[in-house]
């Protein structure tokens, strides 16, 4: 009966599948697996609903990016996002790609320096990294993240709108996914990080010493290959767009009167 | 003279709490939302969950996080109005402040990597430091935000709940998940894939356990959302046993190994929203599960990567 044990993820994937409402498929699993470890232990810790309050409540770090909410939102108010695309448009070399090179570079360089920031989802790919992609790309009419606001509102949309509303997504998409790969690939480069401190300590426990600094040497193919692809993957998402945009310059769709 | 004594993580808690609190309040008065006041009840809920949740009993914390989800599953979580800026005022706002606009948004992570260098030593810790200082400049942040712009404080109110509103009840699925991922190690759900792994592996070539290794642990991570909790599992389970000890592979290249490869799960998975499924709420994209998509390819790649990473070097030392 032991796999019984796996219900709450069975839970999940079938509520993923069925495009359920994420956060009752999820507290569903937690209760589901409460219960089955509860009939097959006859007992669950303190109980199911105080171990997923108390559980939530533990975790309270992982949402204090609320508090930098307002301040990014009154900064979007008076322009930031129209300063961001005025500064790429005087680099005249920029391109999507190449900016999320450059950043996906800047923030290995914040992980090797020991630098945690917490999101950086937040505090740079909104405020900064999209607002100075989009327009890179010649999508500076969209607006920022918010994008799809900025243009026809009410309007019906043009095919040429439909097209660049894509483009927008894989862009939002890419900048995100840049963090994302900078930030795994790239923070056990420090010696000093939860990552490879947690690979000491769990190679201790097992009963083998290792040097942090070691651990971190590691990481360094690990940082290159990351880079190397994601590079790639940038210069990709180029190609994809000038052929697009030069597809859309041979073709004008009719615009609406 | 020390000043550890602020950097308690209930100082940040609290203020995120009266944040949510006052969104909740606006949110009430907003009557473009048709959801009003399940959405300020939303808020409200989660903001007694933060300010108050070390306080209250662990059994009431979790009927408000039912609550909370009850509210998002009757679909009463919905956006309103904010007196949101038009694109002739955001082109002046930025013709008047230039790149001083700036300043606020360097402020914070440069003020937050500033304390953890200065605030650091005995009677600090390290990441009790780290949160309450992106919380304190997050504050500065605002202050000085507010001097530039010459804006009035309420607008913060409308600003935050419109980019609070926009993430909607997408940002409490990082906590949630995490909330699930404990209540799957309670129940042992590591155990039992470690151990029918563990079962099945053929234990004679090198290859294959480092492919089993690499697989195992990126599934789990897959199923856990977070790297950090599969890795214990599957080294104690797999790595450890299996991989170190029968070929005499370098504990610190399987130890590294396991944990970033566990990465190319994280990149794939819903589970881990805060990756994956918060920044396109944040970023306001169509495509809910954008990034997952376009992250996949390159997880698969150095999943490649690091097996032979893992495989060629253990070869090559032997």
């Amino acid at each position: 009966m032991e796999w019984l044990r796996l219900i709450g993820v069975a839970v999940v994937v079938v509520g993923f599948a069925l495009r359920l409402r994420v956060t009752v498929v999820v507290l569903a699993a937690g209760i589901a697996t409460g219960l089955v470890a509860k009939g097959l232990d006859g007992g669950f810790g303190p109980g199911i609903l105080p171990a997923l309050g108390q559980a939530f409540v533990n975790g309270r770090i992982i949402t204090l990016l609320v508090l930098s909410l307002p301040v990014l939102g009154l900064l979007e108010r008076a322009g930031l996002q129209e300063e961001c695309s005025r500064v790429i448009r005087r680099a005249g070399a920029a391109t999507a790609g190449r900016l999320l090179v450059a950043y996906h570079v800047f923030r290995s360089l914040i992980g090797i320096a020991g630098i945690r920031l917490g999101s950086g989802h937040v505090i740079f790919t909104r405020p900064l990294v999209v607002p100075m992609a989009l327009p890179a790309a010649g999508l500076a009419g969209s607006a920022g993240p918010g994008g799809s606001e900025g243009g026809a509102s009410g309007a019906e949309v043009s095919p040429d709108d439909a097209d660049r509303a894509v483009e927008i997504d894989r862009i939002k998409a890419a900048a995100s996914a840049s963090e994302n790969y900078a930030n795994f690939f790239g923070q056990n480069l420090f010696f000093g990080s939860p990552g490879v401190a947690l690979v000491v300590k769990n190679l201790a426990d097992n009963g083998h010493v290792v040097s942090a600094l070691l651990v971190a040497k590691l990481a360094i193919p690990v940082a290159i290959a990351a880079l190397l692809l994601a590079g790639l993957q940038y210069a990709l998402l180029d190609r994809w767009l000038r052929r697009r945009q030069a597809a859309r310059a041979a073709s004008p769709a009719e615009i609406a009167p | 003279m020390s000043l550890a004594w602020l950097f308690d993580l209930e100082v940040v808690y609290v203020a995120t709490g009266v944040v949510l609190a006052v969104f909740a309040g606006f949110t009430l008065a907003d009557r473009a939302n048709r959801a009003r006041i399940g959405t300020a009840m939303f808020w409200l809920v989660l903001g007694v969950l933060f300010a108050l949740g070390s306080h209250l009993p662990a059994w009431l914390n979790g009927v408000l996080v039912v609550i909370l989800v009850a509210i998002d599953g009757l679909g009463l979580v919905r956006q309103g109005s904010y007196r949101e800026a038009g694109q002739a005022e955001r082109a002046a706002g930025a013709d008047r402040h230039g790149l001083l606009l700036f300043v606020p948004v360097v402020l914070i992570p440069t003020l937050t990597y500033a304390g953890t260098r200065v605030f650091q030593g005995p009677g600090y810790t390290a990441n009790d430091v780290l949160y309450v200082g992106l919380g304190l400049s997050s504050a500065v942040a605002t202050v000085v935000a507010l001097w530039i712009t010459r804006a009035r404080p309420v607008l913060l109110a409308h600003d935050g709940r419109r980019l609070a509103d926009a993430i909607g009840a997408v940002l409490i699925l990082p906590q949630l998940l995490a909330a699930l991922g404990e209540m799957f190690k309670t129940a042992g759900v590591g155990r039992v894939i470690a151990s029918s792994v563990a079962a099945v592996i053929p234990t004679d070539s090198l290859l294959a356990v480092v492919l089993v290794t690499c697989a195992s642990v990126v599934l789990f991570t897959f199923i856990m959302g977070n790297s950090f909790a599969a890795f214990p599992v599957i080294m104690a389970g797999i790595g450890v046993p299996l991989l170190i000890e029968p070929f005499g592979v370098s504990p610190a290249l399987v130890g590294l190994m396991t944990l970033t490869v566990a990465s190319c799960g994280t990149l794939c998975t819903p589970m881990a929203a805060n990756f994956n499924l918060l920044p396109p709420a944040l970023l306001e994209m169509r495509d809910r599960h954008g990034v997952i998509k376009f992250q996949a390819p390159v997880a698969a790649a150095m999943f490649a990567v690091h097996v032979l990473l893992l495989w060629g070097l253990a070869s090559f030392a032997a």
